[in-house]
């Protein structure tokens, strides 16, 4: 099968490359400072990102796009993420698996994405790399088994995905897709069915997917390989004037316990621009009492390989247009199962035509073990993008 | 004497149907129909520049495509310039009741509620409501005749709509001047959702050319009386009654 979609990938790739002349250009440059500042430590990191799209349409039934991004690190680039966790879980580990915890920022290039789209009347079908994200969240995706956001910067883009992808019309309010991810073979490869339909002013989907799970057990630094499979559903819709949405599935696990994850928000915008949202979002994945988070608990979440450290979490955002050009947003994600916030206050300033500064500003306020402990200290992103 | 009760049936007639009272029992609304189908035709395909000139002063311009049918009731827009927002894409049904954003960086379908209808468009002085309201003059507004004023140097109609009870809308009232040759728009006045008695945009309808046999405002100016922003709409190519497939106006069309 993989051999089959690498075929298809290839052929696409070589009939769309004949067009060469027609190819268009663009992507953006991305300065970007993270810092962050712990007790009587600091970690300061620049990167440069370059990412190039390229495009090309022959007709309307056959597209082509991909992206190469360009990074290189400097300043700090080796992180310890052990600073990042409470202390009594960080000496807890022993010395000799110590350096394991060390997180190198190496200077890469990569094709992020490349896929060639055709699409007939009643489908679409994307062969290659490409960006397969669903749910109506936010800031988590409960039914997102294929990518994790970074609850801080959750609209940034997130990365491709080997696939092979048909979308089908099955009516005016009826559509469906079917996704199959390659691995070695058929049994570890990763699928996905979903249904989507509208009823009056709300959207709903039903969603079935599988996945290897793959994650580090940091107790014994061993790779933990389980099947993972997912059923469940989103909506997203209007009631009494406030826009509400909603995921919900359940995880069939291989090896350790199955779980739920359900999400439910709402929104609003004032009059004067002021716009607001509450989710919330239940992990039954994460435990429920702070006290029994271990190094696993800790290390995954920090690695983005699960999406919540607390059980009970609740991100309330807003954002005011101050000017025409520059938005203020705020941000503040509480853990209700330890009773600890942590604010992420936010600038987007539309400099010019083509460049956006982004400033993105943490501060931590919880007892030392909980979700969003003080001693995290405080941290900064400062991001230039330029389009071309 | 029946001759005399025949004379007051037919005068009694003759006023029923002269053309003063059907002026103030139909006309507002008349006018309003006529403008409103001028305006939104059943189909159309066009280009827009956009030039926002900010309170700092400062301008984006932006492009987009736009397609619209079943008059106005469905729209797609499309970004074209700048690369920001290229590819970017807005689907507007059922008179912007349903809005949906497409963002082709993170390859995701965000549907907006009814409240989002007042938000700015790319921070430029048309809300998505502006844009996609298709024939809800007629449908959710109350009109009434103010009288008759020179506009320009152009005999106008000046109507006032009022919005009717229970709809969701970001203006409680709108006062049009309709140009009384063509049945073109030539000025609206856009007044605050809970007081209206407070304007707070003006748009400008100018430019007027003739595009398959349909008067066409080619310019539009928005400006926001209570700051100093405007925003400038010019249409760069328009064509009516254009034949557009109702899958472009789906999710799947929206990533086209």
């Amino acid at each position: 099968m993989k051999i089959l979609i690498i075929s298809l990938i290839l052929l696409s790739f070589f009939s769309v490359i004949s067009l060469a002349s027609d190819i268009e250009m663009g992507g953006y440059y991305e300065p970007q400072i993270t810092s962050a500042f712990l007790k009587g430590d600091s970690y300061i990191l620049f990167s440069n990102k370059i990412r190039v799209d390229l495009s090309a349409e022959r007709n309307d039934n056959l597209i082509f796009r991909a992206n190469f991004d360009f990074i290189t690190y400097h300043g700090k680039t080796s992180w310890n993420i052990l600073d990042f966790i409470p202390g009594k879980i960080a000496n807890s580990v022993n010395t000799v698996l110590q350096p394991a915890f060390i997180y190198e920022y190496r200077d890469t290039v990569f094709l992020d994405n490349a896929y060639a789209k055709l699409s007939f009347s009643a489908f679409d079908l994307t062969v290659g790399k490409q960006q397969v994200s669903f749910g109506t969240g936010y800031t988590w995706n409960p039914t997102d088994l294929f990518n994790f956001k970074n609850s801080f910067d959750p609209t940034y883009e997130q990365p491709g995905h080997n696939s092979l992808r048909l979308d089908i019309t099955l009516s005016e309010k009826y559509n469906a897709s079917a996704i199959y991810f390659p691995e070695d073979d058929w049994s570890v490869s990763g699928k996905l069915l979903r249904f989507e339909g509208n009823l009056s002013h709300f959207d709903y989907s039903l969603i079935y997917a599988e996945k290897q799970w793959t994650y580090v057990d940091f107790i014994s630094l061993r790779d933990i390989n389980e099947k993972r499979k997912l059923f469940g559903g989103d909506f997203v819709g209007e009631l009494f004037g406030l826009g509400v949405w909603g995921e919900c599935g359940y995880n069939d696990m291989e090896l350790g316990n199955n779980f739920y994850e359900a999400l439910i928000g709402l929104d609003y915008t004032l009059k004067s621009g002021f716009y607001w949202m509450a989710e919330y979002y239940y992990n039954g994945f994460a435990k429920k009492d702070y006290r029994q988070y271990d190094i696993n608990d800790w290390s995954r979440y920090i690695l983005m390989q699960s999406k919540s450290i607390g059980r009970d979490n609740l991100s309330i955002y807003s954002d005011y247009p101050l000017t025409d050009l520059i938005d203020l947003e705020n941000s503040v994600i509480i853990c209700l199962s330890d009773n600890s916030i942590v604010f992420v206050p936010s600038i987007r300033y539309n400099i010019d035509e083509d460049v956006d500064l982004t400033v993105i500003l943490n501060k931590f306020f919880g007892k030392d073990g909980t979700s969003y402990f003080e001693t995290q200290g405080s941290g900064a992103t400062v991001r230039l993008r330029v389009y071309f | 004497m029946r001759v005399i009760y025949s004379g007051f049936v037919v005068l009694g007639l003759l006023l029923l149907f002269s053309p003063q009272k059907m002026f103030s029992q139909n006309t507002a609304e008349d006018i309003i129909k006529h403008s409103n189908d001028l305006i939104n035709q059943p189909s159309a395909e066009a280009v827009v520049k956009m030039i926002i000139t900010t309170t700092s002063g400062k301008k984006r311009e932006l492009k987009y495509k736009s397609y619209s049918i079943e008059k106005g009731k469905s729209n797609l827009i499309k970004y074209l310039f700048p690369k920001r927002v290229e590819g970017q894409s807005i689907l507007m049904l059922n008179n912007a009741d349903d809005i949906w954003v497409y963002f082709p960086r993170t390859n995701r379908v965000r549907k907006l509620a009814t409240h989002a209808k007042r938000r700015k468009m790319e921070g430029s002085n048309f809300s998505y409501e502006d844009m996609g309201s298709g024939d809800s003059w007629v449908t959710d507004f109350e009109a009434k005749m103010l009288g008759e004023e020179k506009l320009r140097g152009k005999e106008c109609y000046k109507i006032e709509l009022m919005k009717k009870p229970k709809i969701e809308s970001g203006y409680s009232r709108l006062i049009m001047w309709i140009d009384k040759s063509s049945y073109v728009p030539l000025q609206i006045d856009y007044y605050d959702e809970h007081d209206p008695k407070t304007k707070l945009k003006r748009l400008i309808l100018g430019n007027i050319k003739e595009i398959d046999g349909i008067p066409t405002p080619m310019k539009m100016t928005m400006i926001d009386v209570q700051g100093d922003s405007q925003t400038e709409m010019e249409f760069e190519s328009i064509s009516y009654n254009v034949k557009l497939d109702k899958d472009m106006f789906t999710e799947r069309g929206m990533k086209k």
